[in-house]
C-alpha cells in the first residue's frame, strides 16, 4: 500500500485536483466526516495533516508520499527526495526592511526577526553575513517597526501587507510552490507503484 | 529533587526486557554470520580522541560529536562511527597482519541527533570491513555479505519483510561534476538536489546561475537513474566524453554482472544518483532498505582514502547496518515471536535449607526464581503479581509445590 500526506487546506484543495486528474477516486475526500484515512484507489490512502507533520510522517515513512510548501521543506531540512515540483501555492521567501533603510549598509550587527529562523540562518550563511535570527511566531512586520530586528524574512505573495506596514523587499531568498516529497526507502522498496504516481502526476502538471 | 534526576538526555533510551532482546539476539545472529566467514570481532573503546575522527572528508559533523575532555584536558569524542577506529587499529596494532584483514564490530556509536527528529542519539550498529586485498573480489564480498546481513534481519522477523541492497559508485556523479568545473557554491547546490532527487530545482538553479545548458540537461535526468540494471545504460547517453564516469559505469556493472550471474540480483537495484559523502567513498557504494524502517538502515562502500589518515596506503571497503533502528521499528511493526517460558518460585522455610534449594534451581528445567521473603505467604503473593506460575517450597522433609495459577 501507498500512503500519501496532503497538507490540509489549499494545498489538499489543489492536490485533489491533480489526484482525479490522473484518475484517483477523490469522493471520500469530498465527505470527510470524522475519518482519517481515505482511500483514493486500490492500495493508495491518503491521510491529512498540518505542513510540519506532512514532513515528519514521510520523513519517518510512515506515509510513503507527502504534498508540502517547499517553506516547510526548507525550514525542518529533513532527508527526503522532493520529485516534482506541483508548480501551485506559489510565493517566495523574502527579506525585506522598513522603507528607505538599507540593510546591508554599515558594518553593524544586524538583527533579523523570522518565523522561518532555519531558512533565514541558512541564507544568511550562503551570503557570507553573520546576523542573528529572532525567532517571531506571529505578524513578523510588527519587528522593525517595534525596533527589534533590522529586517525580516517571510513568505511574500504580492508584498501588499509589507507596503501596507511601511516595509518593502530588499532580497529574494527562495522561491516556494507545493512539492511532491517521497521517503527515500519507501522509493527504493515500492519503486513501480510510487513511480508510477509521479510519472502520471507529472504528465498532468 | 532535581528534575533531570529522575529523566534521561534526550535521544537516549532505556532499553527494559523485550525492548533489548530483539537488538541483543539479531546482534548476536549477524556477529554469529561474520565469525562464520572467517571475519575477526574488534572492540573499540567509546572515547577516543577528537583528531581521530578529524579529516577532511569527515562525513559526521563536528558538532553532531559529543565531547569531553580526558585527564590532561585534550578533545575527546563519545565514538561516533565504527570503520574509523577499524580503520585506525589496521593501520596500527594490526599493520602487520595479512591482507586482506577481516574486521567486524558490534558496539554503539553516538551521534547528536535533531531535536524531536524521533532519531536517537546513541545506537548500536554492526559492520564488516575488509581491508586490503584485490579490490574486485572485496567489493563483491562486502556486497554479498550485506545482503546476507539483510537476509538475516528479514528472516529474524518471520521472513515476510522486504529488503532491497541498492548499489550506486561514488565516482559517476563527481566525474561530471568535475568535467562541469562548477564553483564552488554551484557545485554544492547541484549535489544538495541531485541527493534529494530534486530535478526541478536543478532546472530553475541551472537557468539562475547561467549553467551550461547542456550540461544541466544531462545532471537534470540523473535523479531518475535508479531501478534495474537498464539505468546504466541510459547513464552511458550522459557521461559521453567524461571517462572516470565511464569507467564508473563499467566497474559497477561489472560487478552487477557477476553477482548477477551467481544468482545474487533478485534484491539488488542500482541508484546513480549517489552524491553523499562523495569524498569519502572511491568506488562501488551500497545501501541497504528494510520495510518498516523508513531510512537505508545499511550503508557501505569502498573508502580508498581512509587509511592514509592514519599514515599507510591501502584500499578498503565495508558497511555497517543500525542494528538499533532495525530491530526498534520491525519489532514494533512485525513483532518479534514472544516465548513466555514458565516460572517458578522457589520458597526455602529455614535459612539452612538455602544449599538444597539452588540444588533444585539448578536441576529443575524451568525458569526458577530464589524467593526473598521469609514467608511463604508473602512468596505466594509476589508469584500473583509476577506472572510466576508456581511456587514451591522446600523443607527439611522434601520438595512440595504450594500454590499453582
Amino acid at each position: 500500500m501507498i500512503r500519501i500526506a496532503l497538507t490540509k487546506g489549499r494545498i489538499e484543495e489543489k492536490a485533489v485536483e491533480i489526484f482525479e486528474k490522473i484518475g484517483f477516486d477523490c469522493s471520500e475526500l469530498h465527505n470527510k466526516g470524522r475519518k482519517l484515512f481515505f482511500n483514493i484507489g486500490k492500495d493508495v490512502q491518503v491521510v491529512l495533516a498540518k505542513a510540519n507533520d506532512v514532513v515528519t510522517y514521510v520523513d519517518h515513512g510512515v506515509c510513503d508520499m507527502g504534498v508540502v510548501g517547499k517553506d516547510t521543506i526548507m525550514e525542518m531540512g529533513r532527508n527526503l527526495y522532493e520529485c516534482l515540483d506541483l508548480g501551485f501555492g506559489k510565493c517566495r521567501f523574502a527579506l525585506a526592511c522598513k522603507k528607505g533603510t538599507d540593510f546591508f549598509e554599515g558594518y553593524g550587527h544586524k538583527i533579523v526577526a523570522s518565523k522561518y529562523p532555519n531558512v533565514t540562518k541558512e541564507y544568511f550563511r550562503g551570503q557570507g553575513l553573520d546576523v542573528e535570527v529572532v525567532k517571531i511566531d506571529g505578524s513578523v512586520e510588527l519587528a522593525p517597526l517595534l525596533g527589534l530586528s533590522d529586517g525580516i524574512v517571510d513568505i511574500v505573495e504580492t508584498g501588499s501587507t509589507l507596503k501596507e506596514n511601511g516595509l518593502e523587499v530588499v532580497r529574494d531568498v527562495a522561491p516556494i510552490s507545493a512539492r511532491l516529497i517521497v521517503n527515500p526507502a519507501s522509493l527504493k522498496l515500492k519503486k513501480n507503484g510510487i513511480d508510477k504516481i509521479i510519472d502520471s502526476i507529472a504528465a498532468v502538471l | 529533587m532535581s528534575v533531570k534526576r529522575k529523566n534521561i538526555p534526550d535521544g537516549m533510551r532505556d532499553m527494559i526486557y523485550s525492548e533489548n532482546k530483539a537488538e541483543k539476539v539479531l546482534g548476536e545472529k549477524i556477529a554469529a554470520l561474520y565469525e562464520k566467514r572467517g571475519y575477526g570481532c574488534v572492540v573499540t573503546p567509546a572515547l577516543e580522541y577528537y583528531d581521530v575522527f578529524n579529516f577532511d572528508s569527515q562525513t559526521i559533523p563536528e558538532e553532531n560529536m559529543f565531547k569531553l575532555t580526558d585527564k590532561s584536558g585534550r578533545l575527546v569524542v563519545m565514538r561516533p562511527d565504527n570503520t574509523t577506529p577499524m580503520a585506525r587499529i589496521a593501520a596500527t596494532r594490526l599493520q602487520n597482519a595479512p591482507r586482506p584483514l577481516k574486521l567486524y564490530y558490534n558496539q554503539n556509536v553516538f551521534r547528536i541527533s535533531k531535536d524531536y527528529s524521533g532519531k536517537r542519539s546513541e545506537f548500536a550498529q554492526t559492520g564488516i570491513e575488509i581491508i586490503g586485498g584485490d579490490s574486485k573480489r572485496a567489493d563483491i564480498e562486502a556486497v554479498v555479505t550485506a545482503l546476507r546481513t539483510l537476509r538475516e534481519v528479514s528472516g529474524f522477523y518471520g521472513g515476510n519483510v522486504n529488503y532491497k541492497l541498492e548499489l550506486g559508485h561514488a565516482h559517476f556523479c563527481k566525474a561530471l561534476l568535475d568535467a562541469a568545473k562548477l564553483s564552488d557554491e554551484a557545485r554544492e547546490l547541484v549535489t544538495k538536489y541531485i541527493g534529494a532527487k530534486n530535478s526541478s530545482s536543478l532546472e530553475v538553479m541551472g537557468a539562475d546561475n547561467k549553467l551550461d545548458t547542456a550540461f544541466m540537461e544531462k545532471i537534470r535526468q540523473i535523479p531518475r537513474l535508479y531501478g534495474t540494471k537498464s539505468v546504466i545504460a541510459k547513464a552511458r547517453e550522459l557521461c559521453l566524453g567524461v571517462e572516470n564516469a565511464t569507467y564508473a559505469l563499467d566497474y559497477l556493472e561489472e560487478i552487477y554482472d557477476i553477482l548477477d550471474a551467481n544468482g545474487f540480483s533478485e534484491n539488488i537495484s542500482i541508484d546513480l544518483a549517489t552524491v553523499n559523502d562523495m569524498d569519502y567513498y572511491t568506488g562501488v557504494v551500497f545501501r541497504g532498505y528494510i520495510d518498516y524502517t523508513g531510512e537505508a538502515v545499511l550503508g557501505g562502500g569502498r573508502y580508498d582514502n581512509l587509511m592514509s589518515n592514519f599514515g599507510t596506503d591501502e584500499g578498503a571497503t565495508g558497511f555497517g547496518l543500525n542494528l538499533s533502528v532495525v530491530a526498534d521499528k520491525l519489532s514494533r511493526a512485525v513483532g518479534v515471536e514472544e516465548t513466555t517460558e514458565k516460572k517458578v518460585l522457589v520458597h526455602y522455610g529455614d535459612t539452612s535449607l538455602l544449599a538444597k534449594a539452588l540444588n533444585y534451581i539448578e536441576n529443575c528445567g524451568n525458569v526458577a526464581v530464589l524467593s526473598c521473603f521469609d514467608s511463604v505467604e508473602k512468596a505466594v503473593e509476589y508469584a500473583k503479581n509476577s506472572g510466576i506460575s508456581k511456587v514451591t517450597e522446600v523443607t527439611s522433609s522434601g520438595i512440595a509445590e504450594v500454590w499453582q495459577e
